[in-house]
């Protein structure tokens, strides 16, 4: 088990550092010359780039710029915002429980809605309850979140008037951003579920189960549901990258503060070093997430560590 | 500010005639009568009076609001007109860039929060229109080089120190500091040289070059901060909570989400242009950041909401029909949405013949009625209508007319081929445009491919990611580009048509050096009738050479809730100025 998850975590290590080298070289690969990105759209004399590229460091051999970088990222020191003049790191962690609170409550509700429309779906299998239940799965998959957002704030808000429709704080402001959010990820929770639990019904250890006379829940809850949930938690794990995705859309639309949308606004007002520092944190955080999948993996399912 | 730019960032600034002598208008005489009255100033740690009204919810993540709390309690023996006093909820379109330091900052967004704090030395209410600020009057040199800038007495900053000449030039320098690593502002204050303090309240401003557009770059990226605090705090702490004059006092920032101000209990030195004097109407100002359009204009109606900018183009008419609400349209000045034609182009554009058939057969009305819902106006000119020197003399001078630009290549010799393009001695009619792949500037240049399409000619859109469309411009690979600039002053054509920015905004590529001396006299000189004569004769003649097509004039479209009164939409139709602001009822 320790080796298991010693391997896991040396593999990760690859990865983060792959990572650090894609995020610095986003700078150097965007057609054109940073300083002018940095620069903007005014003209630009050749002492004031040659000043800028100074100031931003670009002068030096890229190695150097990298090592720099990385070993400053290591300690967690993300540089200084361009235009706030603020470590990157504290911008981050500014906005940062917003979009904790907003992904774990999505990520809850897709949890608990899909799994349990997927077991119903299973279970009545065939029936019009089934059909009724994948239909609107379907519908959740293929809605994107841009549409189901203004869809809530037209409904809730404009209409019905009972929830605002923007900001951050209060139960009552994140109900609409959860629902958008963790609809689509519930959607393909609920139609994996359903899919992997028909399979495992069909086991032997399922007939068996029920040969010798165990209530039906606990045949379904104990056997069925427990051995049917290992690829939703893979799943699981990979839809938090959906979820960060969503969530810069979600955040824009309902005006919540949040690390998308932050990396998004740094690539508008040019900050270069504050989007760096946002996507190296949230690709990071995302690698973190499926090892912590991963590993948990291993207690669900011990055939993986014995692998 | 120009095409490339999103449209949260634009450039500002207005100025027109202005005068050599202008300021000490009726109300700053007025307003000395008032600062005698005003009380002496009161022991400083005090806490800052708490405007009552409804009392903000709480917000757990609340920026630092670190600057000395406002010198003294409400004054009593001001007059100032009794209102409730409430909030007012402002919906802004776009986010901050990161920072509240005006001279900082690139986005307009942000200099719509801070106007209120940082005030400008004169304000621009309407444009070529100029009111006393924190100058009380000022004077141009006939050359625009110089500008004196009398001061107004007994103004103190939200920290408490007074405000004086020091604090203008402080200002002004640390904007050409490259440590400040300033934004628009270095490019507002201009060919800068120096400010020179001649006394207490007296502030000498010197230009290398003469730039009289000076004047109208005052109102905004150049709002006076407190040098006080400013070496206090630090420019990153500074950022996020400024400390000016003006009749609103920072209070939280939570980012992404809103800032809150609160009012000054101590201001008493509002221009003259201002219906009221002493503190502001209203006990609170927040703006909220609402970047979609349509929940934007949805919480006006929900009432989360009372004033919002960029109206959804889709709710427009309902709002316009409904009384419960006010929507302000208002022209801005500067160039509109123009095509700038490559006079270096070796393709079909370098033909004079071939560049007017063009002007005839883009079909502006269809543009308008297709990518803005009809509701800016058609161009005529490079200049936007309410600039100064707009040349109305100009207008249709190429009206829509596809069966005069057909008879136009006809007869130089471009024959429809089999494929309905044109051509001649084997060269195809292509007219080549990068665009930068955003929904707006593709509908309108796909509005344009259709209608010159009609007349036979291939116009080529390409869109391309924003660094690679600056990378074909610069690499002189195109024909045509776009060009769009909020400025207050007719001196944006020379931004447009100076040989001089040929390689940053002149995307004509335009060298002529007798049009540069048009430019360059008009921008240093301060003789309304003369700089009209200038810039008519620069408009007449980009147009007949075609260097430019003119497509668009932006109208900017407010919308308040009709309880809301005493706000006034600047010179600019960008920033909205609520120190009269009030909530009926």
């Amino acid at each position: 088990m320790t080796h298991y998850i010693a391997q896991r975590i040396v593999q990760v290590i690859p990865v983060i550092a792959g990572i650090s080298v894609v995020t610095f070289l986003m700078l150097h690969l965007v057609p054109g010359d940073p300083v002018l990105l940095f620069a903007g759209d005014k003209p630009l004399s050749e002492e004031r780039a040659a000043e800028i590229r100074h100031q931003l460091g670009l002068d030096r051999p890229l190695l150097e710029q990298y090592w720099d970088y990385a070993r400053k990222a290591v300690v967690g020191d993300l540089g200084v915002g361009l235009r706030s003049q603020r470590p990157v790191r504290d911008s981050i962690l500014e906005v940062l429980p917003s979009t904790v609170q907003l992904t774990l409550a999505a990520l809850t509700f897709a949890a608990v809605v899909g799994i349990s429309l997927g077991v119903f779906a299973a279970v009545s299998h065939g029936s019009w309850a089934d059909t009724a239940t994948m239909a609107l799965a379907m519908l959740g998959v293929s809605m994107p979140v841009f549409y189901s957002s203004l869809l809530l704030i037209l409904l809730f808000s404009f209409t019905l008037a009972w929830l605002p429709a923007t900001g951050q704080g209060g139960i009552e402001r994140l109900i609409m951003p959860t629902l958008a959010l963790g609809m689509t990820s519930s959607a393909v929770l609920a139609r994996l579920v359903r899919s992997s639990m028909l399979e495992v019904l069909r086991q032997e250890y399922v007939v068996t189960a029920r040969a010798k006379g165990l209530a039906e829940r606990l045949v379904l809850v104990r056997h069925a549901l427990k051995n049917a949930l290992i690829p939703a938690v893979t799943v699981l794990g990979l839809q938090l990258g959906a979820l960060l995705g969503g969530a810069v859309i979600t955040e824009t639309i309902f005006s919540r503060p949040g690390v998308g949308r932050l990396a998004v606004d740094a690539i508008g007002s040019r900050d270069f070093p504050l989007v760096q520092g946002t996507v190296l944190f949230v690709a990071t955080g995302y690698v973190l997430v499926n090892l912590l999948v991963d590993i948990s993996y291993a207690y669900i399912d011990p055939r993986i560590r014995y692998r | 500010m120009q095409q490339e730019a999103p449209s949260n960032r634009p450039r500002r600034m207005a100025r027109r005639e202005f005068l050599i002598l202008a300021g000490a208008g009726v109300g700053s005489i007025g307003l000395a009568a008032c600062q005698a009255a005003a009380p002496p100033e009161a022991p400083k740690g005090t806490p800052a009076a708490e405007p009552k009204g409804p009392a903000p919810a709480p917000v757990p993540t609340t920026a630092p609001a670190p600057q000395a709390p406002a010198p003294t309690a409400a004054p009593a023996a001001k007059a100032a007109p009794a209102t409730a006093g409430g909030t007012l909820v402002y919906a802004l379109s776009g986010d901050l860039d990161d920072t509240m330091d005006p001279q900082v900052t690139n986005f307009d967004s942000a200099i719509r929060v801070t106007l209120n704090i940082c005030e400008p030395l004169l304000w621009e209410p309407e444009p070529g229109k100029f009111v006393p600020g924190l100058a009380e009057s000022w004077e141009v040199s006939p050359d625009a080089k110089v500008f004196t800038f009398k001061l107004k007495r007994g103004v103190k900053f939200h920290d408490g120190t007074p405000f004086n000449a020091e604090a203008v030039k402080f200002t002004f320098d640390r904007v050409v500091d490259p440590a400040t690593k300033a934004g628009q502002s270095h490019d507002q204050i201009g060919p800068y040289d120096r400010t020179e303090v001649v006394d207490e309240n007296t502030v000498r401003v010197y230009m290398k070059t003469g730039h009289v557009s000076l004047l109208t770059n005052l109102n905004g990226y150049l709002g006076i901060i407190s040098p006080t605090a400013f070496k206090k705090m630090g420019p990153a702490e500074f950022a996020r909570a400024p400390v000016g004059t003006g009749p609103f006092i920072f209070k939280e920032w939570v980012p992404k989400t809103h800032i809150r101000l609160v009012k000054n209990p101590d201001y008493n030195w509002g221009s003259s242009f201002f219906k009221h004097t002493g503190p502001a109407n209203l006990d609170e100002l927040v703006y909220k950041i609402i970047p979609e359009p349509s929940v934007r204009t949805g919480t006006l109606k929900t009432g989360e909401v009372q004033y919002v900018e960029e109206v959804d183009p889709l709710e427009y008419e309902a709002l316009k029909k409904d009384n419960k609400f006010v929507v302000i349209d208002k022209p801005q000045p500067g160039s509109g949405w123009i095509l700038l034609l490559n006079q270096t182009s070796q393709g079909p554009i370098k033909d004079l013949q071939v560049r007017t058939a063009m002007a005839y057969a883009v079909d502006r009305e269809g543009l308008n009625k297709s990518v803005f819902q009809g509701l800016n106006k058609v161009a005529w000119t490079p200049l936007m209508r309410p600039t100064f020197g707009y040349d109305a003399s100009l207008e249709k001078l190429f009206s829509f007319d596809p069966a005069k630009a057909k008879q136009i290549l006809d007869g130089a010799g471009w024959k429809v081929g089999g494929d309905a393009i044109r051509e001649k001695d084997g060269q195809k009619l292509v007219v080549d445009h990068p665009i930068i792949s955003r929904p707006r500037d593709k509908a309108m240049a796909e509005s344009i491919q259709a209608s010159l399409r009609d007349v036979g000619i291939d116009y080529k859109v390409t869109p391309l990611e924003r660094a690679a469309a600056r990378e074909q411009f610069r690499q002189n690979r195109y024909d045509v580009s776009f060009m769009w600039f909020s400025y207050g002053d007719p001196d944006v054509l020379r931004t447009i048509f100076h040989s001089s920015n040929v390689e940053a905004f002149n995307r004509a590529r335009y060298q002529v050096p007798e049009v540069d001396k048009l430019l360059e006299e008009a921008v240093g000189a301060i003789d309304p009738a003369r700089r009209v004569e200038l810039y008519r004769q620069v408009q007449e003649r980009v147009l007949k050479e075609v260097i430019t097509i003119p497509l668009i004039d932006s109208v900017s479209h407010h919308a308040k809730r009709a309880d809301v009164e005493g706000d006034h939409l600047d010179a600019l139709a960008s920033y909205v100025w609520l120190y009269d602001a009030q909530l009926k009822k």
